[in-house]
């Protein structure tokens, strides 16, 4: 089973149009997809701002993964093939195969375990399928390779010095490199579920690890101190918010390494941070995946870095000749 | 499945040294239908009748009737249906909830078929047959879609055909939009500017979208053609009109399992309460435990009865506990480190599995049911409620203890002076002589082998006068406590108690100071 996500730099950054246009084509190119979010997703209405924003529609053959309590005037319209209970899951959610396209609000599971159960039970009868996850920034799991194996990202491209920076932010972590082998598989020799910080000294020797969150943990930082002038890792588990950015901005013969580049986007507030004076070197230890990129531009143009990642303005392009997936069906 | 004991229901720091939590591991089974379930002490009747019913179920088993690992192994196939049940009681199950209630049926139909006239409710077992036979009427499949009439078909598929004519007219409009403001808008999701930029003077020009200013921002609007207002319309009016034929079908649906919920709710609680016991039946078979057998007299015959965590500790080195208590007051005499206390938490252990229907780790146990298991361990008192532990002992002693009660008490009152501690040793020992339970006391007071109203037990002793020079440590001396119980008689009574030195021959083999060694062993000579 493939699972790709989608991560929007911004509310409004277009990222259900963009889930909607992918959906709609690889249901043509590549069958069987099936859809579902990370908690609740595709509401009528962007509370925040108080925009209208798309919703999903359904389409015939293709699955879906959505809490039964949204599915209530659907009956008739889709096939039920499985049902996920409490209480290995918080909600009750329905995996169903649409016989008649509906508008579907979805709300897929919140948690890691459950997103990996429902991928383990549904893997054993559908292997060959696509699925499509609406996800969120702030729930950093759906980095984890458990979870995704690549990504759509949506950015916002606004003259909005806040909504410009999260798109940069978002970008940014496409650049570090992934850890290199031998420093992988020291940190994996420590890291587990629950472990958040991992600091090891010259020849990989252990020096400290904790389940705390980093920006929290004094005794990180005060282990850190000890190694100012050494060459030494830091493996990060927890989001390297603004405070830990510029606590670790000094070090010079660090390198950071990021869990995912979701703990990245914290950064998005560092106005006080120069990212020149930054010396630790970033790196991350799972590498991100991402397959295309869509903006929406609202004001201002598309003037970022993506590397070699494809960008399409979903809201001007004609997006029939956009080809949506680098993988191979 | 998860056990779990009622909170509260053993004092916490107890519940982790007996290992309380890893025994009821042993319990857990891949089960969804009973992924987690908390076990409540059982009243005399309920406790009597449970392990009748597990000794019912084990026979079955052994005579071939019943074979209680595929009957475990089909059961993991149930689905938990709690959340449905709601829906089910209200008549307000929808399409989904019919699946999952026919997997259930079906399951159960095949355990019905598999345990034959042992099913726990034999009488109500046509209803499954009668429930399915409702689902097969209005669904297809295993119940995953609703069974459609050729209108209701027919009209569904208008619905598909209306949608594609409007998508399809509706991809004209949004190019025809797009190329005009050099903006794409997906219909019906109107589009906010924060200022009147190119796309918003394009779009005041176009006869397709409507303008609407408000403050400084600009919104954008569609201006539906008729045509696509016509087809919209027909859509909104078919997709209400199969909501409505459907909502009756369900209804239907609903109406015609109700006559049927009282029954299958019974049905589905007999069958989780049945899946339990098979649970706790093959983690008996599995892990050698025994059941209780209850007596009309209050007493504990065990033997070979086993503490766990203890023996999974002292591995092969650890001897199972064989006693034989009598009603009324009970003694336990022996040095340090012989092992009473762990008598004490052994037999403690084993009556809590007994009260909470768990099999016990022994070969056999004859006892009056416990309804009411009291346990008082050495403390040094407690700083939060300002109490000594004489005075935690003498609150102990306060409660009202009932017939059929077993009371364990570690160091009976040496929490005070010896000569006082004595005196209120005979008085305890007095009165709980005089009633119908079980109490058992370790003590070191040799004074109370002199009481003939009791029954006396003595731990079986090292033989330390040949191991007294030799360079044990304390971790040796532990693996060479015979911790074995015997019955204190007029023959070896005199024996006990010219032992009453062994603490300081047990000192001789701690790592204490030279000076300290050289007095121990002048007090020994």
């Amino acid at each position: 089973m493939y699972t790709i996500s989608f991560i929007g730099s911004d509310k409004n950054a277009g990222k259900t149009t963009s889930f909607n246009f992918v959906y709609d084509k690889l249901s043509r190119e590549a069958s069987p997809i099936c859809i579902t979010s990370i908690g609740l997703n595709g509401e009528k209405l962007d509370n925040y701002e108080g925009h209208s924003k798309p919703i999903i529609t359904t389409i015939t053959d293709s699955y879906f993964i959505t809490a039964g309590t949204h599915l209530t005037d659907h009956n008739g319209k889709y096939e039920t093939l499985k049902v996920f209970s409490p209480p290995t899951y918080k909600k009750q959610f329905v995996m169903g195969r649409t016989i008649t396209p509906f508008k579907i609000i979805l709300e897929g599971p919140n948690e890691k375990h459950e997103i990996q159960k429902i991928k383990k039970t549904i893997s054993e009868s559908f292997n060959d399928l696509t699925l499509m996850i609406d996800g969120s920034i702030d729930r950093q799991f759906v980095a984890s390779p458990e979870v995704s194996d690549a990504f759509y990202f949506s950015l916002l491209i606004s003259s909005r010095k806040e909504q410009r920076q999260k798109a940069e932010d978002l970008l940014e972590p496409l650049k570090f490199p992934t850890c290199d082998p031998k420093r992988h598989s020291a940190i994996s020799e420590h890291k587990t579920e629950s472990v958040k910080s991992i600091l090891l000294g010259p020849n990989n020797t252990l020096q400290y690890k904790s389940t705390m969150i980093p920006f929290m943990d004094n005794e990180l930082k005060s282990q850190l101190e000890e190694m100012l002038d050494k060459e030494c890792i830091l493996y990060l588990a927890g989001a390297l918010t603004k405070s830990l950015y510029s606590f670790l901005a000094p070090y010079k013969k660090l390198t950071v390494v990021l869990d995912n580049f979701t703990l990245y986007h914290n950064i998005t507030l560092k106005q006080s941070v120069n990212k020149r004076i930054f010396n630790p070197l970033l790196a991350l230890f799972h590498p991100v995946v991402v397959e295309h990129i869509f903006i929406k531009e609202e004001d201002s143009e598309f003037d970022l870095d993506p590397g070699t990642v494809p960008v399409t303005n979903i809201f001007k392009e004609d997006f029939h000749a956009v080809r949506v997936s680098t993988r191979q069906h | 499945m998860r056990l779990e004991l009622v909170q509260d229901s053993i004092k916490s720091e107890l519940h982790v040294e007996l290992g309380i939590k890893n025994y009821l591991e042993t319990f857990n089974r891949d089960i969804p239908l009973i992924p987690h379930t908390i076990l409540v002490p059982l009243s005399k009747e309920q406790g009597v009748a449970h392990f009748k019913k597990l000794g019912e179920l084990l026979d079955l088993h052994d005579a071939g009737e019943i074979s209680i690992d595929q009957l475990i192994s089909r059961g993991r196939l149930l689905p938990q249906l709690d959340s449905l049940i709601p829906f089910l009681q209200k008549k307000e199950l929808e399409q989904f909830h019919l699946h999952q209630l026919y997997q259930f049926l079906k399951v159960e139909r095949d355990l019905i078929a598999r345990e034959g006239k042992h099913h726990p409710l034999l009488s109500n077992t046509g209803t499954i047959d009668l429930l399915l036979g409702i689902l097969e009427k209005y669904a297809d499949g295993e119940a995953t879609s609703l069974k459609l009439s050729p209108v209701e078909k027919s009209l569904r598929q208008e619905i598909h055909t209306v949608d594609d004519t409007f998508n399809h007219v509706l991809k004209d409009y949004e190019k025809k939009v797009s190329k005009e403001i050099n903006h794409r808008m997906i219909y019906p999701y109107p589009k906010s500017f924060e200022s009147e930029t190119d796309v918003v003077k394009k779009a005041s020009k176009s006869s397709e979208l409507k303008v609407t200013k408000e403050g400084t921002h600009y919104t954008i609007d569609y201006k539906l053609t008729p045509v696509l207002q016509e087809i919209e319309k027909k859509r909104e009016e078919l997709t209400t009109l199969f909501k409505q034929t459907i909502d009756v079908k369900l209804r239907e649906i609903n109406y015609e399992i109700s006559a049927y919920t009282e029954v299958f709710l019974r049905i589905y609680h007999a069958r989780k309460d049945r899946l339990l016991k098979y649970t706790i039946c093959l983690t008996a078979l599995d892990n050698k435990l025994c059941l209780p057998v209850f007596t009309q007299t209050t007493e504990i015959e065990l033997k070979d009865g086993i503490l766990p965590i203890l023996k999974e500790n002292r591995k092969d080195k650890y001897i199972p506990l064989n006693i034989l208590l009598d009603s009324g007051a009970n003694i336990i005499y022996g040095s340090n480190m012989s092992g009473k206390t762990t008598i004490l938490k052994t037999l403690y252990f084993i009556l809590q599995c007994v009260r909470f229907g768990l099999p016990i780790p022994a070969k056999s146990i004859k006892l009056k049911y416990p309804t009411t298991i009291n346990i008082l361990l050495k403390s040094s008192g407690s700083l939060d409620q300002n109490i000594s532990s004489f005075g935690q002992e003498l609150e102990f002693y306060s409660q009202d203890f009932e017939d059929s009660s077993y009371i364990f008490s570690d160091e009976l009152f040496q929490s005070t002076s010896p000569e006082s501690g004595a005196t209120l040793c005979d008085i305890t020992l007095k009165i709980m002589g005089q009633k119908d339970l079980v109490f058992l006391a370790s003590t070191h007071y040799p004074s109370i082998l002199q009481n003939k109203e009791i029954s006396l037990y003595k731990m079986k002793d090292l033989e330390f006068d040949r191991e007294i020079d030799r360079e044990l440590t304390v971790k040796d001396l532990i693996g060479r406590m015979p911790f074995e119980v015997l019955k204190i008689t007029e023959n070896n009574l005199e024996h006990t108690i010219l032992n009453g030195k062994t603490p300081l021959k047990i000192a001789m083999h701690f790592p204490l100071s030279e000076e300290f060694k050289r007095e121990i062993k002048k007090k020994l000579h």
